[in-house]
């Protein structure tokens, strides 16, 4: 095998090495009548050199007679003459000395020797052929290990980079939130490449004819924080600006800018000054395309999802605006809302969580779409009967949003918003903390609205009777805990205000 | 600690780290782990998997080497 990469003399210091080369020796010392082995690198002008080497033999076989050999000078004349024939040749030294000598190859060249000194005399040329046929093996064996090693450095860190890009593409995939996904992308893409900054901008196509495309700064990593993000480039102006034009890569020594090709120009991503000072070479590109490309794909999947979110709500308010001409509001269901929010936000709700009450306090009277005029607007007391109509209504309502596959986690909050803090509401008499919290909250909230805005049978009382109303249910109707968050979103967030002038 | 120090871009998972240093995986979780806790490494957590890189000591104010004019 042709060894490409090692040069000879280290090819040859590979084979030396070798432990099957120092093995050989116990195969076939005996059957040569106990030679003297050695190895020399491939000859050249400098005979002091070749004497070198042959001494260095005795690191190898630690024959001491290796420290005062006298053929030296013969055999480097001999090999001087025959150095570039492949084969392996016996010859006689002046004064009768048989030698063997094989050479060692690498491919079309001879890196080395192999010889054998004080032969014994009528040796088999069978049992010196097998010599060299054994070399020939050690030296192959020394080409492949080495041809191994080559493709180990060569293939090893491309295995790594792919590998490390995968689980890059898993962890940017792992959020659906576009500026979470945008800046834990910069982060990594700055950790991959081993880059001080990483910038990405993504095009903003603005409605309107005369409106012009620009790109935004979506994420900064490494860059002085007087460098805003949100920051607006012009089409064609700047690095940034000529490759979200021309959609083509720009790699200079200090800086690697890259367009994020979806359809069209989606965005670029840059990386500038790599941490030990050294170049970007075609082999970031690689990387860095790479990476553009898988992340192409999880900025418009977060990008769909942010538009579906946009849609649901929207018609969700349209559905809220729907039901709200039904009753008088004499308080913008808004002021509700926020005061919801801000109670998830007071007992740490998770995002998802928080979403599911947003939607359900604009959902919790969808129900009303089943309820006839002359109950909801009725302004003496219920009948029985038209009780259990309006009692049945957080059921309906959870029926009708159940259908929505994107609000399944709404259904709990609004089906047990009528359940109370001790077990005693419906419908399941649900008790404590197995009431889902946003579920305990819209009951805060429910309560609070009947209160604020009254109902056909029954006066609006103002913000302090709706405080002591809370508070005196706290425990048993309500969570004692939510009714805190409430107090303290109240007092805070200026509701009386809102109550008066509305959002 | 060495994977990560030969080949600092790298961002694994314990089975990638596992496979590339060919230690079992068990051994490899624990000791990652473990160099988190001291700060050598960063872990990514997310709902389906964690991976481990070499921290990016990445500083905002860090400046820039200036271009030559």
């Amino acid at each position: 095998m042709k060894s490409s990469v090692l040069n000879d003399r280290d090819f040859f210091e590979c084979v030396r090495r070798n432990e099957s080369l120092r093995r050989l020796r116990d195969s076939f010392d005996t059957l040569a009548g106990n030679p003297v082995w050695w190895v020399s690198f491939k000859v050249t002008d400098n005979v002091h050199a070749f004497r070198v080497s042959l001494e260095s033999s005795y690191e190898i076989w630690s024959d001491p007679r290796l420290k005062k050999f006298r053929h030296a000078p013969q055999l480097y004349a001999v090999l001087r003459r025959h150095g570039k024939d492949p084969k392996p040749h016996l010859f006689r030294t002046p004064g009768g000395t048989l030698h063997y000598c094989v050479p060692i190859r690498s491919g079309e060249r001879t890196v080395g020797f192999l010889g054998l000194s004080d032969v014994r005399k009528g040796v088999s040329e069978s049992l010196l052929r097998l010599l060299a046929e054994n070399l020939g093996l050690v030296v192959e064996v020394c080409a492949k290990g080495e041809e191994l090693k080559r493709l180990s450095a060569t293939i090893r860190p491309r295995a790594i980079a792919l590998s490390t890009v995968h689980t890059v593409h898993r962890i940017i995939n792992s959020t659906l939130n576009l500026d979470e996904l945008i800046s834990r992308l910069a982060h990594l893409t700055a950790q991959v490449l081993r880059a001080n900054r990483c910038s990405i901008h993504l095009v903003e196509r603005p409605h309107g004819r005369r409106a012009r495309v620009t790109l935004v700064c979506k994420a900064l990593v490494g860059f002085p924080k007087h460098r805003q993000s949100n920051r607006r480039i012009p089409m064609g102006a700047g690095v940034e600006g000529l490759v979200a034009k021309t959609a083509r890569t720009v790699l200079r020594r200090k800086f690697i800018c890259l367009p994020l090709i979806d359809e069209d120009v989606m965005g670029v991503m840059t990386v500038l000054y790599k941490k030990d000072g050294r170049e970007f070479t075609h082999f970031d590109q690689e990387i860095l395309t790479t990476l553009a490309e898988e992340a192409v794909i999880a900025i418009k999947n977060a990008q769909l999802y942010e538009e579906q979110k946009r849609v649901t709500l929207g018609t969700i308010q349209s559905l809220a605006v729907i039901l709200g001409t039904r009753v008088n509001n004499v308080v913008a269901p808004e002021v509700f809302l926020r005061v919801a929010l801000k109670m998830a936000q007071e007992l740490h709700l998770s995002d998802e969580d928080t979403q599911a009450l947003h939607y359900a306090t604009l959902l919790k009277d969808t129900a009303r779409v089943g309820i006839p005029d002359e109950i909801l607007k009725k302004p003496t007391r219920l009948t029985g009967e038209e009780y259990q109509l309006l009692r049945d209504h957080p059921i309906k309502g959870a029926k009708i949003v159940q259908s929505f596959e994107s609000l399944k986690p709404v259904v709990p909050i609004i089906l047990y918003s009528r359940e109370k803090f001790d077990g005693t509401g419906y419908p399941e008499g649900l008790k404590g903390e197995g009431i889902p919290v946003g579920a305990r909250i819209l009951s805060v909230i429910n309560a609070f609205e009947a209160i604020i805005t009254g109902r056909p049978y029954r006066d609006r009382s103002s913000l302090e009777d709706a405080m002591t109303e809370i508070h005196k249910n706290s425990g048993t109707q309500f969570d004692p805990r939510v009714v805190e968050a409430f107090d303290r979103v109240i007092k805070r967030e200026g509701v009386e205000r809102l109550l008066r002038h509305g959002p | 600690m060495s994977f990560f120090t030969e080949n600092q871009g790298s961002i694994d998972t314990p089975r990638g780290v596992a496979t590339w240093i060919s230690e079992p995986l068990a051994a490899v979780r624990l000791a990652l782990e473990d160099l988190v806790r001291t700060g050598s490494l960063k872990a990514h957590r997310t709902s389906s998997t964690v991976a481990y890189s070499c921290p990016s000591d990445v500083r905002p104010s860090a400046r820039a080497p200036r271009r030559k004019k």
